[in-house]
């Protein structure tokens, strides 16, 4: 894996960089007098991956890098693009629709991604969880999700 | 001593003891579970804890954590898939008695071993904190800012392979505990025009994200491996099987005690976790025994060595929090914003302010140990079944909990982008193994870092010579040279090693 720590060191480098470049001067204004700078710390915690990062290229490079890093499988890369459109989806439907909506999707969704393709079970694993919920916040404590 | 007796006083009742049941059941079925660790356990199930007196929520938060250290050896034991890394060593020798027809026999040691070492443990904590607290009071700004230094590079160096990757974890943890506006000059930080994040980061749905999330979207890609495991599991078991004989008990009992002190050990300094409690014990084990090939074969011992030791840590884990409000665990991490949350601000300052509510605490833990020991035997059987459940029964379960679990928090869906936002980091820095222990622990100590780190330069006029008069802040500054030194030394001593295996 000494290639993926390579690419990992280096797009944390300039990832770091960005941030200490671009993204702090944008998003923290410059201190009033008298008072410790507020970009101090994330500056120097940037300054510091920088140097981290730039080292693990460098040992990487050399061949000292341990031999850690998992590569991503077909498998991992199919559930990971599954769940995240079940997550979109079912954000999509919480905001345009309803909360209901929102947890069908997200409970039949990913037990159909997953491959379950009992609809008792489906029914069941939607249902029950969604029914404890109601009953808890919506009866027992009054609070409903909106 | 009086407030522990008070607070025995106050949580044996039906409710506070029906919340601990509830969590150390909730803990042994999670823990069960394999992937799905403590960590994950207790962030989920903070915000759960909103509607429940302060006592009850903190003893079921303690109590889930304790049980899912005992309830991990399950599946250690009987599908050889650890339920969490510190219980790798407990397979090494609980497989082999599975499927020698012994799961029972393996089953119950794990659990008394967990029991004792928690137990002894939590004696230890009670021991410790209060004294190693009146002490942390007489240090200062430019000291704490020192020791807090000092702890994350500590973790940062021992939380996975990489020393170097624990640190950019442990510097980004910090960089992102900056976000919102400044307490000094109310300057907003990283806000990007959101009100949401003028208060900062909650820590609760970034946990969610990082532990559970993405440790469910990770095992959504190993589904088959995870299923197949489970499947080739015997059953046959003698009588004799099903039970710890008065001899084994004999053999066990020293092991036992000898793992429970190294877990404690290991859980009171900052960093070095549960896992390398296990395996130290486990080694340790190995090296006193009179037949150390046996090891690995189905040694009872070995059981009861990995897992007094594995559950030790939990509960001295807490010291370093309780004493000096510093989290040397996640699940410490985690169990900060709870407290806070409940009223209850770790730290040596707890133990003058609200020294009832820390005895209250302190008769809960107790109390969770010895229900977990009433909730294991009873329904060990019965949470064993839990590890033939499909997983892909499981992760949406579990992935419906954590939206609920993080929107609760602010009664917004902001805390679910936040939740997936640090999903996908947790999973990038799974597959690149960045330490994201490391990174949650920077995030909770980031806070306090900052301020002392801002009080230190107002107090030192900014000059180094200034350091001089703080000799314990330069003692610690050493510490954290060497320490980074003398893991780098062993780091690249381990690759050797390993380099020169292979070949």
């Amino acid at each position: 894996m000494k290639r993926v720590d390579i690419w990992s060191g280096a797009a944390v480098c300039v990832l770091a960089l960005f941030i200490m470049f671009v993204v702090i001067p944008w998003q923290i204004d410059d201190v009033k007098e008298g008072y410790v700078a507020p970009r101090l710390v994330p500056q120097i915690s940037m300054a510091f991956i920088v140097l981290l990062s730039a080292l693990q290229v460098f040992t990487a490079a050399r061949g000292e890098m341990q031999e850690s890093a998992t590569l991503v499988t077909r498998a991992e890369l199919a559930a990971l693009l599954k769940l995240s459109a079940i997550f979109a989806l079912s954000l999509i439907l919480y905001l345009y629709l309803s909360p209901l909506a929102a947890a069908v999707s997200l409970l039949a969704g990913s037990l159909l991604a997953l491959g379950e393709r009992r609809p008792v079970l489906i029914a069941g694993i939607t249902g029950v969880p969604i029914f404890i919920v109601w009953l808890v916040f919506y009866r027992l404590l009054g609070t409903a999700i909106v | 001593m009086d407030y522990l007796v008070a607070g025995f006083g106050n949580i044996l009742n039906f409710h506070t003891l029906l919340w601990i049941v509830i969590g150390v059941t909730l803990g042994y079925v999670v823990g069960a579970m394999p992937g799905l660790g403590k960590g994950t356990a207790v962030a989920v199930s903070i915000p759960l804890t909103f509607y429940l007196e302060p006592v009850s929520a903190i003893a079921m938060l303690i109590g889930i954590a304790k049980g899912s250290g005992a309830g991990s050896a399950v599946s250690a034991i009987l599908i050889n898939t650890p339920g969490e890394p510190s219980s790798a060593p407990t397979a090494q020798d609980g497989y082999p008695l599975a499927r020698q027809g012994k799961a029972q026999k393996a089953l119950k040691m794990g659990l008394y071993a967990s029991v004792i070492g928690d137990f002894v443990s939590t004696l230890i904590l009670i021991g410790l904190a209060a004294p190693l607290a009146s002490y942390a009071l007489l240090i200062g700004p430019v000291e704490l800012c020192a020791i807090l230094l000092f702890s994350l590079t500590f973790i940062g160096g021992l939380s996975g392979n990489s020393m170097i990757k624990g640190m950019v974890a442990g510097a980004f943890g910090v960089f992102f505990a900056t976000v919102g506006i400044e307490a000094e000059t109310f300057v907003p930080r990283f806000t990007f025009g959101l009100l949401e994040l003028d208060e900062g980061i909650s820590l609760v749905p970034m946990a969610i994200g990082m532990l559970a999330v993405a440790e469910m979207v990770n095992q959504a890609g190993n589904l088959a491996h995870l299923d197949s495991q489970a499947a080739v599991m015997l059953n046959g078991t003698t009588a004799d099987d099903r039970r710890v004989t008065g001899a084994e008990w004999r053999r066990c009992l020293p092991v036992i005690a000898q793992g429970s002190l190294i877990g404690s050990i290991v859980g009171i300094l900052p960093g070095l976790g549960a896992s390398v409690g296990s395996f130290l014990s486990y080694g340790a084990a190995v090296r006193t025994s009179k037949t150390p090939k046996l090891f690995g074969t189905g040694m009872i011992e070995g059981v009861a060595a990995a897992e007094s030791a594995d559950n030790a840590v939990v509960p001295a884990s807490l010291i370093p929090l309780f004493a000096l409000g510093i989290p040397g665990s996640v699940i410490a991490a985690i169990l900060i914003s709870a407290l806070i949350m409940h009223g209850l601000t770790p730290g040596p300052l707890m133990f003058k302010q609200q020294p009832q509510m820390v005895g209250d605490l302190y008769a809960a833990l107790l109390c969770a140990s010895l229900v977990m020991l009433v909730v294991g035997t009873l329904g060990q059987r019965i949470f064993a079944k839990v590890i033939y459940l499909p997983n892909r029964l499981i992760i949406p379960v579990v992935l419906f909990l954590c939206c609920l679990g993080a929107y609760m928090e602010t009664s917004s869906v902001f805390s679910i982008y936040v939740m997936l936002f640090f999903a996908a980091v947790g999973y990038l820095m799974r597959k690149l193994d960045y330490s994201f222990i490391t990174f949650l622990i920077g995030f909770v100590i980031g806070p306090k870092l900052e301020l002392t780190f801002r009080q230190s330069i107002q107090i030192l006029d900014a000059k180094v010579s200034n350091l001089g008069h703080h000799p314990i802040s330069i003692v610690f500054i050493l510490l954290t040279g060497i320490t980074v030194v003398l893991i780098a030394r062993s780091h690249r001593a381990s690759r050797l090693l390993e380099a020169s295996e292979t070949n």
